[in-house]
């Protein structure tokens, strides 16, 4: 579990880093509309600055996914991260058991790269 | 693996073959035993045969959704040992395909069923010969609620679009995630982990989120086997009684909330829309999708049961 400060902003939109730019707009209405001041979905689950904290970064994510250009930049940023901490850290530290597990859904680092940069927008 | 089987949640999680739902949602008056009916009605229109089991120990009242005014036999008997299993307690119902174990009105003794006596209700639950079976749960978020929410795949949850109902709705969420720790912690001997639950359950001091990270951050191992069990919890939602657009969204944006502030995947079903023909089809005692087969609210059940059986 991580804290919303500590989310990246596909995190914080709850969308694949794969997602289409059309997804990801999607995404933002639906995060934006969750956190809006009339919607009762937050009601008894975080208080009105927290509220307030998430939608400054729903509108931050937004900011940087939506233009694809600054998303290209970021992915390329959160990607050097991951490689470098999270998650070569993670599958030293693991049991075998875990290693199968969540190993199965994962992507190399190759193909990741490959589909960010030469894959077509939409 | 082994030892994991020996975790309740989890045996039945991984049994795919037998699926009980369990209906709840922590208030009361949200429709739970309405949407438990129905879904049975509907599975029963698509030749199923399902059981329907009262386990609302408060104040049941599901057998009147279906048009039951009284039974010979209901859960108290299998509760105080008058008959030897759950299945003697099973009576037939008006509508073809479907079977009810009629919750009793013996409400101080079963209200407060000790541990043996759950751990004996569940296994007979598990160990029924039907495929499909739909507990209705009671209001509240009591181990006895939360327990047999957690038996079920998936557990659902419903929910009014009302700030009381969302609210209780969360508390029973985050009560759902303190019994899967302290039924990990418990089961593994996980000394430090099984004070600071009892503590929290005790105090509810720290809000679950903060106690939720501390928990995890402690020790990578069992951050680990916590992360593994709290993941196969995936609990379903729907939204009944709605009426504007608003309502509608609300789904969606629950879902949302509850994946970023408590980490869990909520299945949204859908949207029941409020319908005046519920409370008309109650007071003639007969069964809602029957009586009114083509009104907006029985017509949202077949997706939801679709959602449910994907």
């Amino acid at each position: 579990m991580k804290r919303i400060e500590e989310m990246n902003y596909y995190e914080i939109l709850q969308v694949e880093s794969t997602a289409s730019q059309q997804e990801i707009e999607k995404a933002y209405q639906s995060q934006k509309a969750s956190y809006h001041g009339s919607s009762l979905a937050h009601y008894g689950m975080i208080d009105e600055e927290e509220r307030m904290a998430a939608l400054k970064k729903i509108e931050e994510a937004f900011q940087t996914l939506g233009s694809p250009r600054k998303r290209k930049s970021y992915d390329f940023q959160i990607l050097k991260y991951k490689t470098e901490s999270s998650e070569s850290a993670y599958f030293r530290s693991s049991t075998e058991k875990l290693i199968i597990e969540d190993g199965e859904n994962r992507v190399s680092l190759g193909q990741r790269l490959k589909k960010l940069f030469f894959s077509p927008r939409k | 693996m082994e030892a994991e089987e020996r975790i309740p949640f989890l045996q039945v999680h991984q049994n795919g073959v037998k699926s009980i739902w369990a209906v709840g949602g922590g208030k009361g008056g949200t429709g739970k035993s309405f949407v438990s009916a129905n879904l049975a009605i509907h599975l029963a229109k698509q030749g199923e045969e399902v059981v329907l089991i009262d386990a609302d120990l408060g104040g049941p009242n599901l057998h009147t959704f279906l048009g039951v005014k009284e039974a010979e036999v209901d859960l108290g008997h299998f509760i105080t040992n008058k008959v030897p299993k759950l299945e003697d307690t099973l009576i037939t119902t008006s509508i073809n395909g479907v079977s009810l174990i009629k919750g009793t009105e013996n409400v101080l003794f079963t209200s407060n069923l000790n541990y043996f006596k759950k751990l004996k209700l569940m296994r007979h639950i598990k160990a029924f010969e039907k495929r499909r079976i739909i507990i209705d749960l009671g209001t509240g978020s009591s181990y006895n609620c939360i327990d047999l929410f957690l038996l079920a795949n998936p557990g659902i949850l419903v929910i009014n679009p009302e700030p009381t109902s969302v609210e209780n709705a969360y508390y029973f969420l985050k009560s759902c995630l303190i019994r899967i720790i302290k039924m990990y912690t418990e089961h593994y001997q996980i000394q430090g982990l099984i004070t600071k639950v009892t503590q929290q359950t005790q105090e509810a001091s720290d809000s679950i989120y903060d106690f939720l990270h501390e928990v995890m951050a402690e020790n990578r191992l069992y951050a680990d086997l916590l992360r593994r069990g709290l993941a196969r919890f995936h609990p379903c939602l729907i939204i009944n009684k709605a009426q504007s657009e608003r309502d509608f969204f609300l789904g969606q944006s629950i879902v949302n909330v509850v994946k970023k502030y408590l980490g869990i995947d909520v299945n949204y079903l859908g949207t029941i829309p409020l319908d005046e023909n519920v409370h008309r089809s109650l007071t003639k005692f007969k069964p809602f999708s029957y009586s009114y087969a083509y009104s907006r609210a029985a017509k949202a059940f077949p997706a939801i049961i679709e959602k449910l059986s994907a």
